[in-house]
């Protein structure tokens, strides 16, 4: 860990294209030394997107400039690259050079494609998976595009997710297994954003064996929750799946948005303070373990609030409050990095939350820890 | 075209300078003035909004009975007439996600757009090629898919274009029978729209006495933020949602047939009506009023502004002239220009210097 820091600042230093002001990078980089760095998309100014290295006081390390607003991004297992996907329905990921500080390729899904803003390194980081909607004949098919990742990230194929609005993909802790969140919302690009029939919404979690492409398993919510949109997901020390979910019915009745699966495979929706559930306005825009896989968190947007709970038993455990914080990574073994729309960093643990610092930027949806 | 686009720009950048990025964000205006807007919003705006939904609604029921009775001579003007009123008082509230109408899936199905496949269209050929008079009775579509219940259903029974519908012909008969069935599920849908806004537990109270103990707004800034969120969205919806994709890239690639009830005609009095009542609302309720004294000139920017846009929809040629027509066509970009400045008044120099945040995260989740 430390030689990979080592590497990634020391050469950064002397690659910066011009991108970051050279003084402040040099003391930001002293300044990092021994701790994390996490990268996330932002917006930099009105209109004006970046993926941002930024260290755990919420000293910017570098911008590289992109082109729109941007989701998430894949880190590969050596540290080397990151992968910084577009929005939905974006059509553009940046794969930037840790070291250099400088994008190095950007991908561009085929014609009727479009990404969802997720995507995860196989574990030998030779291939990038990528939640795709293949939008071909007016259609809305969820699909997991595979890129070669050990050159110039071509596309080498794609396979189902046999569903819809295929949102977060991750890989399981057994290497091999490919788990995505089907949204279960169509939406086309022709419409924007725009949700298209909800009545026909269907979401499910599903494991795809990511060498055949096969459908391992696929969990289901209960027909009651069928506006429930399974949107995020991580796994917790026993490898156990989390997931998260946004809520398209009526919005005064929220439903339970955390959930955890059991061993076979079914869903159980974790109960938490009746307050938090109402103040999480129905939508949690990501989730993260802290490092020991001990603790869980749950972003709350639109309710201004992390919500926190124990992995072993599932229990609730508190909600930190932090206005349009949605970016949350796990920074050390028991203690998170949350991020806001209003630049805000929290550090918050199952106990306390501490002010990390500010930046002049709208942090976006979601920031992983380099 | 870019001089109009230029000027659009310049007005937005009369107004001050935005504070310091970065800086810590200028406290919330206080609790009263923030009342006083949401107060403004639901006597002002919110409920006369309904109310005339309702009105428009049970005047096109009546409006179409009488048609399916007695067809008259003019019956494409009567119906052009009567729908455009109709959709001119959805178009007010349309862009309001809250309330009752976000309850019991009442907004999808008011209006089920968009529909790119044709849902709505191959449920109404079923039930007009094997009529069941069951689907007459009242409440009866209302257990029906959103698809065949709002205003797009509507608008295909009453514009088919193959002759007068009503009278003694069975299937002219039940194709009227059906839109007054139609009209009548929507006249339901208001009325609970505009039950639920009343009285001590309704909507208003919930939205104009914020508290700890209030389910939906804990505070007094969570009222108007709905409302300035609301106008973000309405903004959006608009340029985003219903212009651009009729738009396309070009006058080769523009599609007609993407824009919202494009079979009535009413595609561009839709988007004038949206655009006019999302500047309405800001008015009605001096949410813009909240920013500093230094920032006066912002209701009057965004009126100007809005009204620049009203009027390209309103003075465009028939919509497949105004996406193909170079002249027209770049009019209609104009105002898309304009709708995303719009966008960005609200959104960045208004919020900031009121000490608003709709949120960056919060607002259009992924």
């Amino acid at each position: 860990m430390a030689i990979d820091r080592r590497r990634l600042l020391g050469l950064g230093a002397g690659a910066l294209a011009g991108l970051v002001a050279p003084a402040r990078f040099a003391q930001a980089a002293v300044k990092a030394e021994g701790g994390a760095v996490f990268v996330t998309a932002a917006a930099v100014g009105p209109d004006a997107y970046a993926a941002l290295l930024v260290s755990e006081d919420g000293t910017i390390l570098a911008t590289i400039p992109l082109e729109a607003r941007a989701h998430d991004v894949a880190i590969d297992p050596e540290r080397r690259r990151v992968v910084v996907f577009a929005r939905r329905p974006g059509r553009f990921a940046v794969v930037i050079d840790l070291a250099a500080h400088a994008p190095v390729s950007v991908i561009v899904p085929p014609a009727e494609r479009h990404f969802f803003g997720h995507g995860v390194f196989s574990p030998d980081g030779r291939l990038l998976y990528a939640t795709e909607n293949d939008f071909s004949g007016g259609g809305a098919r969820g699909v997991v595009a595979v890129y070669d990742a050990s050159g110039g990230f071509a596309r080498l194929g794609e396979f189902a997710t046999h569903g819809v609005d295929a949102h977060e993909v991750i890989l399981a802790p057994d290497g091999r297994t490919l788990v995505v969140a089907n949204g279960g919302i169509v939406t086309h690009p022709d419409y924007g954003r725009e949700k298209i029939d909800l009545e026909a919404m269907n979401s499910s979690l599903v494991r795809i064996d990511r060498e055949t492409g096969d459908l391992v398993h696929q969990t289901r919510l209960d027909r009651s929750l069928q506006r429930l949109s399974i949107r995020h997901a991580v796994h917790d020390a026993e490898g156990a799946l989390w997931f998260g979910c946004q809520w398209e019915g009526d919005p005064y009745e929220p439903p339970l948005l955390v959930g955890r699966l059991d061993p076979s495979g079914a869903a159980t929706l974790l109960p938490m303070a009746d307050e938090d559930l109402v103040g999480a306005r129905n939508y949690i825009g990501g989730l993260a373990a802290s490092r020991d896989g001990r603790l869980i968190a749950a972003s709350a947007p639109r309710g201004g609030a992390i919500l926190l709970f124990d992995a072993a038993t599932g229990t609730y455990l508190r909600a930190a409050p932090l206005a349009d914080g949605c970016g949350v990574a796990g920074a050390t073994a028991s203690a998170f990095l949350a991020s806001s729309g209003g630049g805000a960093l929290l550090r918050i643990d199952a106990a306390e939350d501490v002010d990390a610092g500010r930046a002049p930027v709208k942090f976006d949806n979601h920031m992983q820890r380099v | 075209m870019r001089r109009l686009a230029l000027a659009a720009v310049l007005v937005l950048a009369a107004l001050p300078a935005r504070a310091q990025e970065g800086g810590p964000p200028p406290p919330p205006p206080d609790a009263a003035a923030l009342r006083a807007v949401a107060a403004r919003a639901v006597d002002g705006y919110i409920l006369p909004g309904y109310a005339a939904l309702d009105a428009a609604a049970k005047e096109a029921a009546r409006t179409i009975g009488a048609e399916c009775t007695a067809p008259s001579a003019d019956q494409p003007a009567v119906f052009a007439a009567t729908f455009r009123d109709l959709l001119a008082a959805w178009a007010a509230v349309d862009f309001l996600r809250f309330g009752p109408m976000a309850e019991n899936g009442r907004l999808e199905r008011f209006a089920f757009w968009p529909d790119p496949h044709g849902t709505g269209t191959r449920q109404l050929r079923r039930m007009l090629a094997d009529p069941d008079p069951a689907l007459l009775a009242p409440g009866a579509l209302a257990r029906q898919s959103a698809a065949v219940q709002g205003l797009p259903a509507l608008e295909g029974l009453l514009f088919a274009g193959d002759g007068p519908i009503g009278g003694t012909e069975p299937k002219a008969r039940f194709r009227c029978d059906l839109a007054v069935a139609v009209a009548g599920n929507l006249e339901t849908i208001a009325a609970e729209a505009v039950a639920g806004w009343q009285g001590p537990d309704g909507f208003a109270a919930v939205m104009t006495a914020p508290g700890p103990d209030n389910r939906v707004y804990r505070d007094p800034l969570e009222p108007v933020t709905e409302i300035l969120k609301a106008v973000l969205l309405g903004l959006e919806q608009v340029r985003d949602q219903r212009l651009t994709p009729a738009l396309g890239a070009d006058a080769a690639s523009a599609k007609p047939s993407r824009a919202p009830y494009g079979r009535s005609g009413a595609t561009l009095a839709y988007l004038a009506a949206s655009t006019a009542a999302i500047d309405r609302l800001a008015q009605q309720s001096g949410l813009l009023g909240l920013a500093p004294p230094a920032w006066k000139t912002l209701p009057n920017a965004a009126h100007f502004e809005t009204g620049n846009v009203v009027e390209v929809f309103e003075t465009a040629p028939a919509l497949d002239t105004a996406l193909t027509e170079p002249k027209a066509r770049g009019k209609l970009e104009y105002a898309r220009v304009v709708l995303k400045g719009l966008e960005e008044l609200y959104q960045v120099q208004f919020a900031g210097a009121a000490g608003l945040s709709p949120g960056f995260n919060a607002l259009d989740g992924d």
